[in-house]
């Protein structure tokens, strides 16, 4: 069973998705007419023409053999994803220096090829040039420390 | 004619020391990026859009464009030393000049890289000198249902050139068109698509877009793999022999024909410029079974068109507002940052940054010259940093950059989102940069088709009755009816996977 579910099964709804994604997004919007087109007559075309082509990709592939699902890694997908919205979450109020320090530190478990006695050192050249080049050179209004 | 009147204004504003000094930073940024492998152009220019806030209009565009074709160079050293190109535009320079390396010539190989490169650069600049203002008359023509027709032209277009699967191109052109559309909508004073969120009024912003699909997802996709370094190839000497330099004449000056022609038309530009250059010489040569065993021709004209096409790409944003390629649409948010909306106009009315820009191209190219054959030394050196410590480096300039467009951590989740979306895209076989053509054009094009539709009322006349859309429109089915000929499905797998 596992074998339906391939690359080409998964690209195609997932490209449903998007396009029913899409459709939700416009909710009521009005259409309008082609001479007097409202917010929502691309939109509307833009996700159905997803919805098609998706259809037409998931009905297509089920029929035919296809390379099986590729394997997605997860830890640094979690691992970049997490220490970059760390970037986010602490630089209003944490400042630059935390901020740099926890994205660094959280992305350096994304993968193994990085070694511990080596984050400190580049938390803290990374934190000081960011300082440097983008508060101190290029005058970003960004806190250096927690406010 | 104004032309010499012209370029000597555009030298005027290009070589003051700001300038040039900008334009050093822009090349050198290119080179290091081009080198460095997993970071790529779109993804480095869309995270310095907010410095360039700083920086005067022409100042900051001549930067940009200084990366762009900054990093095609540095993508070619790696391509010739250690058979990685660092960009797509430089896949068809491996195939000879990495076989040429291997043969102890490459230090031959990159003079002739870099010789080819400022020639084809110098010729280019002339002939988007005189060609700007033409393109310009013809932009007078064009009405509504003319843009529409050439954006549709651009994105059918970027469909070919995308490698892997057209209907995984297409998709990736709709979704980048909805993604567009999110946020102002002209004729209403309520943003649409935004599920109610404030910080979607203003649109999807391009910058967290950009820098989620080609600065976050490439860092994930490195880190799964393993990023084995080839060692370079020892260098001895950089001087190229008279046999080399007397065969590089003709695929130099015959890449950078092609490369002017290819860079031009829309969904085109430095890519498409390198594989058909190499193409062409290869069926010219009287000896094809050299190609790939390391002739001196496969670098020349590649390297020549892929220049000459990056320069050229140029001409569309800057004299009709509709930009090409993913890197164009990069420019295009620069500009629109600047407060220089894209059009026609931006000749005329910015004739200054205009011809200060093409000037630049030349100054850059000749930088480019005088600072990387020196060079060479230290890029190799930086091309044996380990990927452990340079992906948390690359990732901070992708979350600062993301960070300091809006001050907004909002945009900074966004990439985020767009990071992990565009991972998995690309692991299925979707390729991001027709998603960011259509983004760009998307909005641009339903404004045309609405001006365009309302002006005939409602009929679609116009797009077939005016002789400048028509052909377009005609340009688009034939793509379409090459894209379904069996024969062109095979070359253009086979020129887009030649690794």
């Amino acid at each position: 069973m596992g074998r339906i579910l391939n690359s080409e099964v998964a690209s195609g709804l997932l490209v449903v998705l998007l396009g029913l994604f899409g459709l939700i997004a416009i909710g009521n919007l009005d259409i309008g007419v082609a001479n007097d087109m409202g917010p929502g007559y691309l939109p509307r075309l833009v996700a159905w023409a997803l919805i098609a082509f998706g259809a037409a990709m998931t009905v297509w592939a089920i029929f035919r053999d296809n390379p099986p699902f590729p394997e997605l890694h997860w830890r640094p997908t979690l691992a970049i994803s997490a220490a970059t919205a760390a970037f986010g979450f602490l630089i209003d109020q944490m400042g630059m220096v935390i901020a740099v320090v926890a994205m660094t530190v959280v992305a350096s478990l994304a993968s193994s090829i990085s070694r511990p006695r080596e984050t400190p050192i580049l938390a803290v050249v990374l934190a000081a040039g960011a300082v440097i080049v983008f508060i101190i050179g290029l005058k970003l209004a960004i806190p250096i420390w927690p406010r | 004619m104004d032309l010499v009147s012209n370029i000597a204004l555009g030298f005027s504003v290009a070589i003051t020391p700001v300038n040039i000094l900008f334009c050093f930073v822009g090349v050198l940024l290119g080179t290091l990026i081009g080198v460095l492998p997993g970071i790529g152009a779109v993804a480095t220019m869309s995270m310095l859009l907010p410095v360039t806030f700083h920086l005067p209009p022409t100042t900051s565009l001549i930067m940009l464009a200084g990366i762009y074709y900054g990093a095609q160079y540095g993508g070619s050293t790696t391509a010739i030393l250690v058979k990685l190109p660092g960009e797509a535009s430089s896949v068809a320079t491996v195939l000879d000049g990495y076989a040429m390396a291997q043969k102890g010539r490459a230090g031959a190989a990159l003079s002739i890289a870099a010789l080819a490169s400022f020639v084809a650069g110098s010729i280019a600049t002339l002939l988007i000198a005189i060609a700007g203002p033409l393109m310009a008359q013809l932009a007078l023509r064009f009405g509504p249902a003319e843009y529409f027709s050439l954006m549709l032209l651009g994105l059918v277009a970027s469909v070919i050139l995308a490698s892997g699967s057209l209907v995984k191109a297409i998709v990736m052109i709709l979704v980048g068109i909805y993604l567009g559309l999110v946020g102002p909508d002209a004729n209403s004073p309520m943003p649409r698509l935004t599920f109610g969120v404030p910080a979607l009024a203003e649109g999807v912003n391009f910058v967290a877009l950009a820098v989620g699909l080609f600065g976050i997802s490439e860092i994930i996709l490195n880190l799964e793999r393993d990023l084995a370094r080839v060692a370079p190839v020892a260098m001895r000497d950089l001087f190229p022999n008279l046999e080399e330099v007397r065969r590089s004449v003709g695929p130099t000056l015959r890449g950078t024909v092609i490369g002017s022609i290819l860079g031009v038309l829309p969904g085109g530009g430095a890519l498409l410029a390198s594989f058909g250059a190499y193409a062409i010489e290869k069926k010219l040569s009287s000896e094809p079974e050299r190609f790939g065993q390391g002739a001196i021709e496969g670098v020349a004209a590649p390297e020549a068109a892929n220049n000459a096409g990056a320069q050229t790409s140029f001409v569309l944003l800057l004299t009709l507002g509709v930009p090409s390629n993913a890197i164009m649409a990069v420019m295009a948010g620069a500009m629109t940052i600047q407060g220089i909306a894209p059009s026609p106009k931006v000749m005329t009315e910015h004739a200054a940054l205009f011809w200060g820009m093409i000037a630049s191209m030349w100054v850059g190219n000749f930088l480019l010259v005088i600072l990387n054959l020196p060079l060479i030394g230290l890029w190799v050196k930086l091309l044996q940093v380990p990927y452990r410590l340079l992906y948390p480096a690359i990732l901070f300039f992708c979350c600062i950059g993301v960070y300091s467009i809006n001050s907004s951590a909002f945009d900074v989740y966004l990439a985020v989102g767009f990071g992990v979306i565009g991972y998995v895209m690309i692991k299925l076989g979707f390729e991001p940069t027709p998603l960011l053509l259509g983004f760009i054009l998307g909005p641009m094009m339903e404004e045309n088709l609405k001006r365009a539709l309302i002006l005939s009322g409602g009929s679609i006349e116009p797009f077939y009755q005016r002789p400048i859309s028509l052909t377009l429109l005609l340009m688009t089915v034939g793509l379409f009816v090459l894209m379904a000929l069996p024969s062109f499905k095979r070359t253009r797998e086979t020129a887009l996977n030649a690794d």
